[in-house]
C-alpha cells in the first residue's frame, strides 16, 4: 500500500466525493432558503417548495456528512476517561468499538433500506416526490459510514476538516 | 425497570465511557433494547430519520457557517480593536477588552468553541503583553467565552428548542439579558481579583484611528442587528435570519478579499461547517431514538414523581434541577443533557408553573457552565489546545469566574424577568 | 389479556381534546365489549412519534390504534384520500358524519381498497374541527378581501390553490415558527382549527378572525390490516362498536370546544366575523373550480365524478 496504491487512492475518491456532496448541499440549502427570503420579502411570490427542498437536502447532508466526520473522527465523544488507559489497551479498545460501530451501522444500513421500501411509497406533501428517495438517505449515509470506517482502519484522512489553518491572526 | 431497559442504560453508559461517539452509542444500546424488549428494529432508523426532519434545526448549519464566514473575514481581529478602544483605557483594560470583544463575537458566533478558537490566542497574548500572567489570561479567555453559547445566536438554544418544541425566538432573544450579565459579572471578578495587581493600559489612539476602528468594525458589530432585527421586523423568521447571517457573513467575506474569495477556503469553510454540523444534526436524530424509548418507559413521569416526591416547592425544585445539571456539567457533554434530559425535565414547567422559555433558556446556560468546568469540559479542552497552556494551570484562576457565573445563573433562575422581559417586550412569548 | 398500543398527538385532557376523549372512550368500551380480553394502553402527545412515525407503526402492526390527520391522510400512499383536503365539501360535523361514515358504500369501498393497497384500515373518519381563517388588520368578510393577503398555510396543494383562488399568497411556513412569523408581519395570517388558534396563542398577534369553515380537518383512526382481518368476527364487533360509542365522544368534545373556543378567541380581543349562506357560497364559487381541476388531474375524473356524485346525496339535508 504505497502512497499512491489502489486502495489509497479509493479512499481519496470516495472522502473527495462525500465532501464535494456535502458542500454542494450546504450551498444549495443557503440558496434555496435566501431564496424563500428574498422571493417572499421583495417580490411577494413563495415557493412552496423550497421548504422541503432545502430540508430534504439537509437531510442528505447530515447522514453523508456523518461519513466525513467520521473519518476525520469529529463525532463528539468522550476520550477522557480511555485517556487514562494503557496504550495497548487504548488500542484493543478502539477495535473494538470499531467492531461495534461496523454493527450499528450494518443495522442502520439494513433497517434504513428496509424503511425506504417499505414505507417509500407516502408522497412528500409538497414535492410530491415519493418518500423511498428521501428515506433513502439513512441507507447510503450508513454505507457511507461504514466505508469510511473500514479505511480509517488503515489509512489516516486524505481531506482535512481542521479548521486552525482558517483563523485570521491579529496583525499588530 | 425492566430488563431491556436496564441493559439499555448500560450499554449506553458503558459505550459512552468507553470514548464510543455519542450519537452511535445512543443507536447502539437503542438496539440493544429493541432486540431485547421484543420491539420492531425498524424503529431505530425510522425515529433517527425522523429526529432531524424539520426546517428549524436548518439553523444549526446556517449559523455554524455564518460564524466560520465571519471567522474568515477578521471579526474577531476587528472586534478586539474596538473593544480595545472602549474600554482599553481602564486599569487592567486589557481584561475587559478580553470580556468585551467576547461579547462582541458572542451576537456573531454561535458557540463557545468558536469563540476560544478565533479570539483566544489574540486575547490571551494581548492581556499577557500588558502584565497579566498566560494562566490567568487563559483563564479569562476560556470563562468569557460562555457569553458566545447564550447571547443570540446561540446553537444550544436552537437545539433546546428543536428537541423540547419551545419556541426558539422566544429563547434566542431571551439569552440576550443572561449574556449581558455574564459579561458583566465576569468583569467584577476581573476588576475584584486584579484591583491590586500593576496591570499597563492600552497607548491611547489618536480620534483619527479611532474613527478608523469604528467604521472597520460597524459591519460587523451589524451582525446581531441584523439577525435580530430582521426577525422582529418580519422580514424573515428565526431559522430564515441564520440563513440571512450566511448572507451577510459572505458580504463581508467578499468586501475583505476586495470580491477575490479564495475558492479552496470557501471550499474548506463550507465542508468544515457542514461536516461539525452533520456530526450534531446525527446527534440529535439519535436521540430521537432514545427519547423514543424514554418515553415507550414513561421515563419523564417517573423523575417528575421522584422529584415532586422529595419537595413540590418551585424554588426547591429549580434548586434540584440546577444542582444536577451542574453535576452533569462537570462531568459529561452538553450535548447529551440537551438531548436527554432537557425533554424529560421540561414537562415538569407545566406543574410547576414556570414559562418554557424562562426554563429552556437558564437550563440551557446552566449547561453552557459545564463547558468551562473540570473533569470534563469541551471549552476548557479546546482553550487548553488553542492557548497551549496545560487544564490545572488554567483552573487554579477559573474559580471567581466561576462564581460569577453561578450568580447569574441563580439570578436568572429565580428572577425570570431577566430572561423573559425582551422576549415578552417583543411579543414573542 | 392481550395488550393492545393506541396513540395520538393530543395532550392527555379528554374534556378539551376530541381525540383523547375517543381514545379514552375507545379504551374502556374495548376492554368492557371483549370482558378485558383486550388491554389498551394509551400513548397521548405523540410519545411514540409523530403521525408520520404513526403511519409506518402500524403499517408493521407494532401499534394497534393510532389518530391521523388529513396532511398524513393524504400521504399514507392511497393517493386519492387527498379528496378530503378540498374545501368546503363539508357544511357541518353533522353532515361529514353522514356523507363519510364507514356504512355509506362509496367510503366502505374507500376503505377496503385504501386496506388492500397500503395494509392501513381505516376504521374510522371524524371531523377534527373546521379551519378559520385569522388575519391581523384586515377583516376578511368576502373573498375580494383576501386579495394581496400573504396566507400561511400547510403544505397541501389544494389548499394553496384555495388562497391562490382566492387572490392570496399562499406562504407555507414551519408550524414551529408560525406565531413568531404573525407576530412580527412574515405572514398576513394564517388559516387553523379554533382549537389550534388557542393552542398555539395565535390570538395574540391576531385582530380578526372569519369563520370560513373551509375545510374540516379530517381525522382517521387507523390499524393493520392484516391483524384487524386476524381477529375474530365477535372481536371485530366489539372493537366497531367501541368505536362508535368513542366517536360520539370525539365529536360532542369538538363541537363543544370550538364553540367555547371561538368564544375564547373573541374574549381575546380578537374581531370575530360569521359569515351567512350567502357569503360561505361566494368562497366556495371561488375556489370550486380551481381545485377541482387539481384534484381531476391528480385522482381522476371518475373517482372525482364519483365523489361528488356521493356527496350530492346529502346537500339537500345539510
Ligand atoms: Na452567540
Ligand atoms: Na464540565
Amino acid at each position: 500500500m504505497g502512497p499512491n496504491g489502489p486502495i489509497r487512492r479509493l479512499d481519496r475518491f470516495f472522502q473527495l466525493l462525500f465532501s464535494n456532496i456535502v458542500v454542494v448541499a450546504l450551498l444549495l440549502m443557503v440558496i434555496v432558503v435566501l431564496t424563500l427570503v428574498i422571493g417572499r420579502s421583495a417580490f411577494g411570490v413563495a415557493f412552496f417548495w423550497g421548504e422541503e427542498l432545502a430540508r430534504y437536502t439537509m437531510i442528505f447532508m447530515a447522514f453523508i456528512g456523518g461519513a466525513v466526520a467520521l473519518r476525520s473522527d469529529q463525532h463528539p465523544r468522550l476520550t477522557v476517561f480511555t485517556s487514562m488507559l494503557p496504550t495497548g489497551v487504548q488500542v484493543w479498545l478502539e477495535r473494538f468499538l470499531a467492531g461495534c460501530l461496523a454493527v450499528t451501522l450494518a443495522v442502520l444500513l439494513w433497517q434504513g433500506l428496509d424503511v425506504a421500501l417499505h414505507d417509500g411509497r407516502m408522497k412528500t406533501p409538497a414535492l410530491r416526490i415519493p418518500y423511498f428517495w428521501i428515506y433513502l438517505a439513512v441507507p447510503l449515509g450508513a454505507g457511507a459510514m461504514l466505508l469510511m470506517l473500514l479505511f480509517k482502519q488503515f489509512l489516516p484522512p486524505a481531506v482535512s476538516v481542521d479548521e486552525q489553518e482558517d483563523v485570521k491572526e491579529v496583525t499588530e | 425497570m425492566n430488563a431491556a431497559f436496564a441493559w439499555m442504560l448500560v450499554s449506553f453508559g458503558f459505550l459512552t465511557i468507553a470514548g464510543f461517539p455519542l450519537a452511535f452509542a445512543m443507536i447502539l444500546a437503542c438496539i440493544v433494547y429493541f432486540v431485547l424488549a421484543g420491539e420492531p428494529l425498524y424503529l431505530v432508523a425510522q425515529q433517527f430519520f425522523n429526529g432531524i426532519d424539520f426546517f428549524t434545526i436548518m439553523a444549526i448549519p446556517f449559523f455554524m457557517l455564518a460564524g466560520e464566514l465571519m471567522v474568515a473575514s477578521g471579526t474577531a481581529n476587528r472586534l478586539l480593536k474596538f473593544a480595545q478602544l472602549l474600554v482599553g483605557r481602564l486599569r487592567g483594560g486589557t481584561g475587559y477588552v478580553n470580556i468585551l470583544a467576547s461579547m462582541l463575537f458572542g451576537g456573531c458566533s454561535g458557540s463557545s468553541i468558536a469563540d476560544i478558537a478565533a479570539l483566544g490566542r489574540m486575547q490571551t497574548e494581548m492581556m499577557t503583553r500588558s502584565g497579566f500572567t498566560r494562566e490567568f489570561s487563559a483563564a479569562l479567555t476560556v470563562s468569557t467565552s460562555i457569553k458566545g453559547a447564550i447571547i443570540p445566536p446561540s446553537i444550544p438554544i436552537v437545539l433546546v428548542g428543536a428537541v423540547t418544541g419551545t419556541s426558539i425566538g422566544g429563547m434566542l432573544i431571551g439569552g440576550l439579558v443572561p449574556g449581558l450579565l455574564v459579561a458583566i459579572a465576569m468583569a467584577v471578578a476581573v476588576f475584584v481579583t486584579t484591583r491590586r495587581q500593576n496591570i499597563e493600559r492600552s497607548g491611547r489612539k489618536t480620534a483619527r484611528e479611532a474613527v478608523r476602528i469604528v467604521l472597520a468594525s460597524l459591519p460587523f458589530l451589524a451582525m446581531p442587528g441584523i439577525i435580530l432585527g430582521g426577525i422582529l421586523s418580519g422580514i424573515f423568521t428565526p431559522t430564515e435570519a441564520s440563513a440571512a447571517a450566511v448572507g451577510w457573513g459572505f458580504v463581508l467575506l467578499l468586501a475583505e478579499t476586495k470580491f477575490k474569495p479564495d475558492p479552496k477556503l470557501l471550499w474548506r469553510i463550507f465542508l468544515r461547517s457542514a461536516t461539525l454540523s452533520a456530526a450534531v444534526l446525527l446527534l440529535t436524530g439519535a436521540s430521537n431514538v432514545f427519547s423514543w424509548v424514554l418515553a415507550s418507559e414513561q421515563v419523564p413521569a417517573l423523575v417528575a414523581r421522584t422529584i415532586f416526591a422529595i419537595t413540590e416547592n418551585p424554588i426547591l425544585v429549580l434548586l434540584i434541577i440546577n444542582v444536577f445539571l451542574l453535576l452533569w456539567g462537570l462531568f459529561m457533554d452538553m450535548l447529551p443533557a440537551i438531548f436527554i434530559v432537557l425533554p424529560i425535565l421540561m414537562p415538569l414547567t407545566g406543574e410547576l408553573g414556570i414559562d418554557p422559555v424562562h426554563f429552556g433558556v437558564f437550563a440551557t446556560f446552566n449547561l453552557v457552565i459545564g463547558l468551562i468546568t473540570p473533569p470534563y469540559g469541551t471549552a476548557l479542552f479546546t482553550g487548553s489546545i488553542v492557548l497551549g497552556i496545560p487544564i490545572e494551570r488554567m483552573v487554579k484562576h477559573m474559580l471567581p469566574f466561576f462564581l460569577a457565573a453561578i450568580a447569574v445563573l441563580l439570578l436568572i433562575t429565580y428572577v425570570p424577568e431577566t430572561i423573559l422581559f425582551l422576549p415578552r417586550l417583543m411579543d414573542l412569548l | 389479556q392481550e395488550q393492545l398500543k393506541a396513540t395520538w398527538t393530543d395532550p392527555d385532557d379528554p374534556t378539551t381534546a376530541p381525540v383523547t376523549a375517543y381514545m379514552h372512550v375507545l379504551e374502556s368500551q374495548v376492554e368492557r365489549n371483549t370482558g378485558d380480553a383486550y388491554d389498551i394502553e394509551l400513548y397521548p402527545n405523540g410519545q411514540l412519534g409523530d403521525q408520520r412515525a404513526m403511519v409506518q407503526q402500524v403499517s408493521r402492526g407494532s401499534l394497534h390504534f393510532a389518530n391521523i390527520a388529513s396532511g398524513v391522510l393524504a400521504s399514507l400512499g392511497y393517493p386519492q384520500l387527498g379528496i378530503v383536503d378540498m374545501p368546503f365539501l363539508f357544511k357541518s360535523r353533522a353532515h361529514f358524519n353522514a356523507s363519510m361514515n364507514r356504512d355509506n358504500p362509496f367510503i366502505a369501498k374507500l376503505m377496503d381498497d385504501v386496506a388492500a393497497e397500503t395494509g392501513i384500515r381505516i376504521i374510522s373518519l371524524h371531523p377534527y374541527g373546521f379551519r378559520n381563517m385569522t388575519t391581523k388588520d384586515t377583516a376578511v368578510e368576502t373573498p375580494e378581501d383576501m386579495a394581496g393577503l400573504r396566507m400561511r398555510t400547510m403544505e397541501v396543494v389544494p389548499h394553496q390553490k384555495m388562497m391562490e383562488a382566492l387572490g392570496a399568497t399562499p406562504v407555507p411556513i414551519p408550524y414551529l415558527e408560525l406565531y413568531t412569523s404573525l407576530q412580527t408581519g412574515v405572514v398576513d395570517g394564517q388559516e387553523n382549527p379554533p382549537s389550534n388558534i388557542i393552542l398555539q396563542r395565535f390570538y395574540q398577534v391576531q385582530g380578526h378572525m372569519t369563520e370560513t369553515q373551509h375545510v374540516m380537518t379530517v381525522g382517521a383512526v387507523i390499524t393493520n390490516e392484516e391483524w384487524w382481518q386476524g381477529l375474530s368476527e365477535e372481536d371485530r364487533t366489539a372493537i366497531l362498536a367501541a368505536d362508535a360509542e368513542a366517536s360520539l365522544a370525539h365529536d360532542g368534545i369538538g363541537a363543544v370546544n370550538d364553540l367555547l373556543g371561538v368564544q375564547t378567541i373573541r374574549d381575546e380581543g380578537v374581531e370575530v366575523h360569521s359569515l351567512g349562506p350567502d357569503q360561505l357560497e361566494a368562497f366556495r364559487a371561488a375556489t370550486i373550480e380551481p381545485t377541482k381541476a387539481w384534484a381531476v388531474e391528480q385522482f381522476g375524473e371518475e373517482f372525482v365524478n364519483g365523489f361528488f356524485e356521493h356527496m350530492a346525496d346529502y346537500d339537500a339535508r345539510f
